[in-house]
């Protein structure tokens, strides 16, 4: 168990700054998640921790210890790859003990190590198997396997379970967190998958062309997008954005003066009249006799719940029911906010407006 | 490869077919006459009009050439040539390769031009100098003189070759070793080189091949007939008319035959290896 | 990893140094020396060059030259894109009939020089065999020992030896042509003749200039071993190349000077091959985009 502390961190290929200035602090036994679209710097950061790529700038802690210019051996890390990396030529057991058979480690205590991993994993059937004789959710478990036979300070996954199907994906996140519950070992987690990051972190550190644009928790990230790119990015569906104003009587889109979302509370003074853009997450929305005129285009019912894309003029807005409602491509409805749960951001900065009044 | 790609075709694919017989025989009829030559009489291999089929001389013509000439030393000390001299270029070759095709660092394009260009270099130009070299340092007449130097010659291609074959190698899996504690001494022995073997394999029968087959170098280094290797004592046959044509052929095939053995054995791996290592380069 | 590049790399490179780069300096150093086996000769400038050139056999030395290597690249091209477009079919016993076209790559040069001499046998030989059944006992050639056929039959030996990688390369070639085209081009009303002329030899044309490279710099400057057993540049010098007369200038004459220079032409002449080849390759990168 052993904190991780990445300050001030910047990594260059040649001119161009794939890591800018990256901070976090991740205390010891935590599950943090890196998320954000492909290219934003995850991996590249992951490996640096890992030691396989040098950093140009900066400082990287594995608990006390500055380990900058050491190598992965030295940092006492593992790290498990997106297409897991398996040695073709070994079996699994080999697989599993060629990093206790380096470091000389005694041959009974390797079999006894990697048999009680292979035991954690459900694995103890296919020891003498070649990974190429192996399923991709099984290569999967035997890529854990080798992390977990070293016992190390450190879980470092990059993508470990894209190369899955949906089914098996759904189900290995909770192996995972429930194994890095049980060991406690602070555990790196690449995503680009928002929902795994939901699901399975402490902390998330959501990154963007290499800068970290928010850390919480997934639910202050859900409840207190710091930008527009992390509102956005987190939830499923995605949040909607429109562009208006405020007034007394409730947010106003820019092209429509009649109708209004409702607000809770009276909006403060600074607010009013500022061009702005209105967030609110597909679920906060209802359909009644008021708020904002639209015309549905695609209904997806999936049984207990029901999906509305809509149309105002230009503007799609998406409506997450959580109940069965019966709706036509076509009809015409209005959608109105439910009072508290909206969020504002400034359309210049794309950074969220705070607002003192919690419950506007 | 199972499509017919052959324009036109058509339906005359038998002829195709009874045309490529005709020309692999053709291509093949140096080879068979030799086979041919070396498994008759001598009284018939001088015969005009030619058998077309051997009469038999087949076993007294190897005895005489196994136990009454030098060609089991000579096919040994090009045994000892090619092997050690294979030997040595992977011992050089197999880290260079897998720093070519693993670390980034400056000056890398410049060393693979130099590569490259040492693949064409004609072998003529190294080696007025290199027989000056060797009678300096006493290793004229030695088999180490062509050992060492069909060693640095095979170096360029099988570099190439090996920095082919590794760069198949999913960089992914290197990464996973150093993870693993593994040194990059650890990890270009006992990860990349046995799943880059196909590679291995091909540069090193390039190598061996490239060292039985050398001539020129060896007609200038080696003067004792106990030294010799097996292309000089075999071209000590050429227009020197006492030896018999079958008996000739018995040595020439005698020295062709593990060549060809070597080839036809991995010839999958060797063609697609050169393709990828002399030919992309 | 700099301790390790250095591990790794520089055993190799301090090999191909000492046994490439120092070598060729040498042999250039020798070229503007006296041309004498004497220690310290003196320094002429570019003495032995103006020789070289003006050597009333020069002509016909760099004739011979070329016509060799010319004679190798249009022969291994145009045979072996023949025999690969026969074997990129599926038939009976293709096997064995690859492992056949491959054989000559595997026969030792000697081996092969020593086997040609038997054939092309003025007496005994078959290949007079089998003319004169053609001719009714009237033909008989002279393959080695008569002044233009000499030649040919060389490069006939060379090309022999060559083809092997020739059909290789032309395989890889036509593999390397999707399907797809020749299956476009059928749609477009394409004859077979009209599918070879616009689809296949358009995408031989890399294979082509690759193969074309490499016999110039194999056929150039590696012309010496059957040539040197077989008729010893000879008759009357009419089968003699650059690096035969090097070879034989050094180790038979004893004027490394002459040696040296004629090596370095060789050096020469293979480097304004690969710079070509390398434009080439540029200008084809560029217009594919
Ligand atoms: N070796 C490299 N050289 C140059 N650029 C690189 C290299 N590796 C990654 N990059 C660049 O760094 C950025 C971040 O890459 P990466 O960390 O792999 O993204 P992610 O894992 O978030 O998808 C990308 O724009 C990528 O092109
Ligand atoms: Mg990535």
């Amino acid at each position: 168990m052993t904190s991780v502390s990445i300050e001030n961190v910047v990594k260059k290929y040649g001119h161009t700054t794939v890591l800018h200035d990256i901070n976090i602090r991740i205390p010891q036994g935590d599950f943090v998640v890196l998320v954000g679209p492909s290219g934003c710097g995850k991996s590249t950061l992951l490996r640096t921790i890992a030691g396989l790529e040098p950093i140009s700038n900066g400082t990287i802690r594995i608990g006390e210890r500055v380990v900058n210019g050491l190598s992965p051996k030295a940092r006492n890390i593992a790290m498990v790859f997106q297409n897991y990396a398996l040695y073709p030529h070994m079996t699994v057991a080999e697989n599993m003990g060629f990093g206790l058979r380096l470091s000389r480690v005694p041959r009974p205590e390797i079999a006894q190590k990697v048999a009680s991993a292979a035991d954690t994993l459900g694995l103890s059937q296919l020891l003498d198997r070649y990974p190429k004789a192996l399923s991709g959710g099984q290569r999967q478990r035997v890529a854990m396997g080798r992390a977990l036979v070293r016992e190390p300070d450190v879980f470092l996954f990059d993508e470990p379970l894209s190369n899955l199907d949906a089914k098996l994906r759904v189900q290995m996140r909770t192996e995972i967190r429930s194994l890095q519950q049980r060991l406690k070992t602070t555990t790196i987690y690449v995503t680009h998958d928002q929902v795994e990051a939901m699901t399975m972190a402490d902390q998330i550190v959501v990154m963007k062309e290499g800068r970290v644009e928010q850390v919480g928790t997934p639910l202050e990230l859900y409840d207190k997008p710091e930008s527009l790119f992390v509102a956005g990015f987190i939830g499923s569906p995605s949040m909607n954005f429109l562009k208006g104003t405020i007034d007394s009587q409730g947010f106003q889109l820019a092209d429509n003066q009649q109708n209004r979302l409702r607000l809770l509370g009276d909006p403060e003074p600074s607010l009013i009249e500022r061009s702005l853009i209105y967030g609110i997450r597909p679920e906060h929305l209802v359909v009644g006799d008021e708020g904002i005129p639209c015309r549905i285009e695609v209904v997806e019912p999936t049984g207990a719940e029901t999906m509305l894309f809509c149309l105002h003029g230009q503007q799609p807005i998406t409506v997450f029911l959580h109940e069965r409602r019966f709706f036509r491509p076509g009809d015409e409805i209005h959608v109105q906010a439910r009072p508290g749960l909206m969020h504002l951001f400034d359309p210049e900065t794309e950074r969220r407006i705070s607002t003192k009044n919690p419950t506007l | 490869m199972d499509e017919t790609r052959s324009p036109g075709e058509g339906g005359w694919g038998w002829l195709a077919t009874a045309l490529t017989y005709a020309v692999a025989l053709v291509i093949s009829l140096p080879f068979l006459w030799m086979l041919k030559t070396a498994t008759e009489s001598s009284a018939a291999s001088t015969a005009f009009p030619p058998n077309l089929l051997p009469d038999g001389g087949f076993f007294e013509t190897f005895e005489t050439i196994f136990f009454n000439s030098k060609l089991l030393l000579w096919l040994w000390n090009s045994f000892v040539v090619s092997a050690v001299s294979t030997l040595l270029a992977l011992a050089l070759a197999i880290p260079a390769a897998y720093a070519l095709s693993r670390f980034r660092f400056w000056g890398k394009s410049g060393v693979s031009v130099a590569i490259l260009s040492a693949q064409m270099m004609p072998p003529i130009v190294l080696i007025i100098p290199l027989y000056t070299f060797f009678i300096r340092f006493g290793l004229a007449d030695s088999l180490w003189s062509v050992i060492i130097a069909n060693a640095a010659f095979a170096l360029p291609v099988i570099v190439w070759m090996l920095k082919t074959s590794f760069d198949t190698v999913p960089f992914e899996i290197d990464e996973a070793a150093r993870v693993d504690g593994a040194s990059w001494f650890h990890i270009s022995l006992l990860i990349v080189v046995p799943l880059a073997l196909p590679g291995v394999i091909a540069a090193s029968i390039f190598a061996f091949l490239n060292s039985w087959d050398e001539f020129l170098l060896a007609r200038t280094l080696l003067r004792s007939v106990d030294q010799w290797v097996g292309t000089i004592g075999l071209s000590s046959f050429m227009g020197e008319n006492a030896t018999p044509w079958n008996e000739v052929m018995a040595i020439a095939l005698a020295f062709t035959v593990p060549p060809v053995a070597l080839f036809l054995f991995i010839q999958k791996h060797f063609v697609s290896g050169l393709g990828s290592g002399a030919v992309k380069g | 990893m700099n301790r390790h590049l250095v591990l790794f790399l520089g055993p190799c490179v301090a090999a191909l140094m000492a046994f490439f780069i120092v070598p060729v300096w040498q042999t250039f150093v020798m070229s503007v020396h006296a041309d004498t086996m004497a220690p310290n000769p003196a320094y002429v400038g570019l003495a032995n060059y103006i020789a070289v050139a003006s050597d009333r056999n020069f002509v016909r030395l760099m004739t011979t030259s070329v016509l060799y290597t010319a004679g190798n690249v249009i022969f291994v091209w145009l045979i072996g894109l023949g025999i690969a477009l026969l074997l990129n079919r599926n038939f009976v016993g293709r096997g064995l009939v690859r492992a056949a076209f491959i054989v000559p790559w595997a026969t030792p040069y000697v081996a092969a020089s020593l086997i040609f001499s038997l054939m092309f046998n003025y007496d005994v030989g078959i290949l007079n065999y089998l003319l004169g059944l053609l001719s009714y006992g009237q033909l008989r050639i002279d393959y080695l020992t008569s002044c233009p056929n000499a030649l040919i039959s060389l490069t006939g030996i060379s090309v022999w030896k060559l083809l092997p990688l020739g059909i290789v390369m032309m395989l890889t070639g036509l593999q390397s042509i999707p399907e797809t085209q020749y299956e476009a081009a059928r749609v477009d009303g394409a004859t077979g003749l009209q599918r070879f002329w616009f689809v296949t030899l358009p995408g031989l044309r890399s294979t082509t200039i690759t193969l074309t490279l490499l016999m110039m710099i194999w056929c150039f400057g590696r012309s010496f071993t059957a040539i040197y057993l077989l008729t010893g540049g000879g008759p009357a010098g009419c089968s003699e190349t650059l690096v035969l007369k090097s070879y034989l200038q050094m180790f038979q004459l004893f004027k490394p000077a002459t040696a040296a220079t004629l090596g370095v032409g060789v050096l020469l002449i293979s480097l304004v091959f690969a710079i070509a080849y390398i434009m080439v390759l540029a200008v084809g990168s560029r217009k594919n985009g």
